[in-house]
């Protein structure tokens, strides 16, 4: 050929001459297939045209071949610029099709595990570069969506080895894009089993599962969280989650982020409720779930009164006077203390709850007297929030009120006379 | 032999074999919804092709006539590009125009064999050579701004060949 490029180059510059680069796009794809991954690559270095040719072929579907080959023959050692190359390739498709195309390439790898690690690490990378939000569509739908069974917990170890933990789990909650109930439920179960796998194994220390648990939490799912946290979690895990809901609660209180402190009020109080709900299925007894949340409340430090208040307002009658009855019944030493700071808080947060409990526990229960509860020291102070007599009194009053209205006989409205 | 006229773009009568002129598919197709089935006097007009180039698309398919077919699916295609017997090799020793003009009309004409043989020049052309001297071999203006270009070669060098 030597000869006769030696000849084409005296006729440069000849009137109407066909250049390459006029070739229709049909020919210039036959002409591109039959070169080697490289060799295309270093065409479409030539100018635009090829640039772009080069990768509308490569990034066809039937054609994404020719980057396994390569990979596969080459053992690439440049895995951030395979990413970069594959960003490129595909970036002028729709976000749907850019992942297809990754799934297909770790799909169709002949050397399957060898390809399928290059794939998600450059899956990856690539996500380093979009916002968060798209990191995680991308590799949900890249990684998860039609995985092969047999390969999904292979899958898994390899993602978790790349990749933060967090963003996985965030990953593996997200819902995907118009899939139907069918494919949800499949989703669950394939988060409880990606779940699972991480927790049994052993590289995965504590924290990892305090943060998988955290992200959990955090990803406005709860009814597959639950399930999740019942049907996998030991109570050591529920108790470890907890606690560093507990730590975060704190830190938020004390930052003043009240509206992220509602949100794990409101998550804490869930995953208790369902607990105390399912506890047969869990093989715990209802006074397991109980002493759970008594210690969970002396840990870091023991919570305050207005949160425990708000915390109860959220789990609902039954479990907030069974819980109280357990404290009261156990002695606690803080026990009195305790009881009347809650119920300050609780009579302005829930009258209705509070009336509720006081009638429930203390009428039949008698272990305190209402003297007692209401005694000048149930004033509760907190640094900013200091309670008096004087309101503690008003609270009383509208017990009261609430007691008449619910048509309470007299001798139990004598409590507070 | 039954024999057909062609005329070429520039209305240059040729003579050929039906059976020659069959490997092209567009002919065949045009020769079976017309019901030609050998001269009837009018000539078949070949456009897009003129005279110097289809007489050269002509002498290829003289020589090939009796090639068995080349498989349709493009997925069956051998993809090597080493194996261009040597008359074809000679053959397509002709001006980088006139090689592109040949490929334009095998796909004109749709005759894959010889569409098959000059895209495997064409790659033969290009393979083995740095984006440089594939602009110089084909007269490729480089368009990318030194920052494009120097872009493109940093997320092209993992591919490089080491």
């Amino acid at each position: 050929m030597e000869n006769a490029i030696a000849i084409i180059n005296e006729d440069d510059g000849k009137e109407d001459v066909k250049q390459f680069v006029d070739l229709p796009y049909d020919i210039l794809i036959d002409i591109i297939y039959r070169l080697p991954f490289n060799e295309m690559i270093n065409l479409s270095q030539s100018c635009h045209k090829m640039c772009s040719t080069v990768l509308q072929y490569i990034r066809h579907k039937t054609k994404s071949f020719c980057i396994i080959d390569f990979v596969e023959k080459n053992r690439l050692t440049s895995i951030k610029g395979f990413a970069l190359f594959i960003k490129r390739c595909t970036s002028p498709l729709p976000e749907w099709e850019r992942i297809k195309f990754l799934f297909d390439l770790i799909k169709n790898s002949r050397e399957w595990k060898y390809i399928r690690q290059q794939s998600l690490h450059s899956a990856i990378c690539i996500e380093q570069q979009f916002d968060s939000y798209e990191t995680v569509k991308l590799v949900y739908n890249t990684m998860i969506l039609g995985w092969p069974k047999e390969h999904q917990m292979e899958a898994v170890n390899d993602l978790a080895e790349y990749m933060d933990i967090g963003l996985l789990t965030k990953a593996f909650l997200m819902k995907p894009i118009g899939i139907s109930k069918e494919d949800e439920v499949q989703l669950t179960m394939r988060v409880q089993l990606i779940t699972r796998s991480m927790i049994v194994d052993p590289h995965c220390s504590l924290m990892n599962e305090l943060i998988i648990i955290n992200e959990i939490m955090f990803a406005n799912h709860p009814d597959s969280i639950i399930q999740i946290l019942m049907l996998f979690y030991g109570p050591r895990i529920i108790c470890n989650y907890v606690r560093v809901r507990l730590v975060q609660i704190t830190v938020e209180w004390r930052s003043y982020c009240t509206y992220k402190l509602s949100i794990a009020y409101e998550q804490l109080s869930k995953v208790f409720l369902t607990l105390y709900q399912h506890c047969e299925e869990l093989n715990w007894t209802k006074t397991f779930v109980l002493k759970l949340m008594f210690e969970l409340f002396h840990f870091p430090a023991p919570w305050y009164a207005t949160h425990i208040a708000d915390f109860m307002s959220n789990i609902g009658k039954q479990l907030s006077i069974d819980f109280i009855r357990y404290v009261i019944k156990h002695k606690h030493p803080e026990t009195s203390h305790w009881i009347r700071s809650i119920l300050s808080y609780l009579i302005v947060r829930d009258p209705d709850l509070s009336v509720y409990i006081i009638y429930n526990c203390f009428e039949l229960g008698r272990h305190y007297s209402l003297e007692q509860l209401s005694a000048p020291k149930c004033v509760y102070e907190i640094d900013s929030n200091p309670y008096t007599k004087r309101h503690i009194d008003d609270m009383y009053a509208k017990v009261r009120k609430s007691l008449k209205h619910l048509h309470l006989s007299e001798k139990k409205t004598n409590y507070f006379n | 032999m039954p024999i057909i006229k062609l005329l070429s773009s520039d209305e240059e009568p040729f003579e050929v074999d039906v059976d020659i002129a069959r490997m092209s598919i567009t002919l065949r197709t045009m020769l079976d919804d017309l019901g030609i089935e050998e001269d009837d006097g009018e000539p078949i007009p070949v456009q897009n092709v003129n005279s110097s180039i289809l007489r050269k698309v002509i002498q290829w398919c003289t020589y090939h006539k009796n090639d068995p077919p080349t498989p349709d699916d493009d997925e069956q295609r051998e993809k090597r590009t080493d194996d261009i017997p040597s008359w074809d090799a000679d053959f397509l020793k002709v001006d980088q125009g006139t090689l592109f003009e040949i490929i334009l009309a095998a796909n004109y004409l749709d005759i894959k064999g010889l569409l098959d043989v000059t895209c495997k020049t064409v790659a033969n052309m290009i393979r083995g050579k740095t984006p440089e001297e594939i602009r110089k071999t084909f007269n490729i203006k480089n368009d990318f701004t030194p920052q494009e270009e120097e872009q493109i070669r940093r997320e092209n060098e993992w591919c490089e060949e080491k």
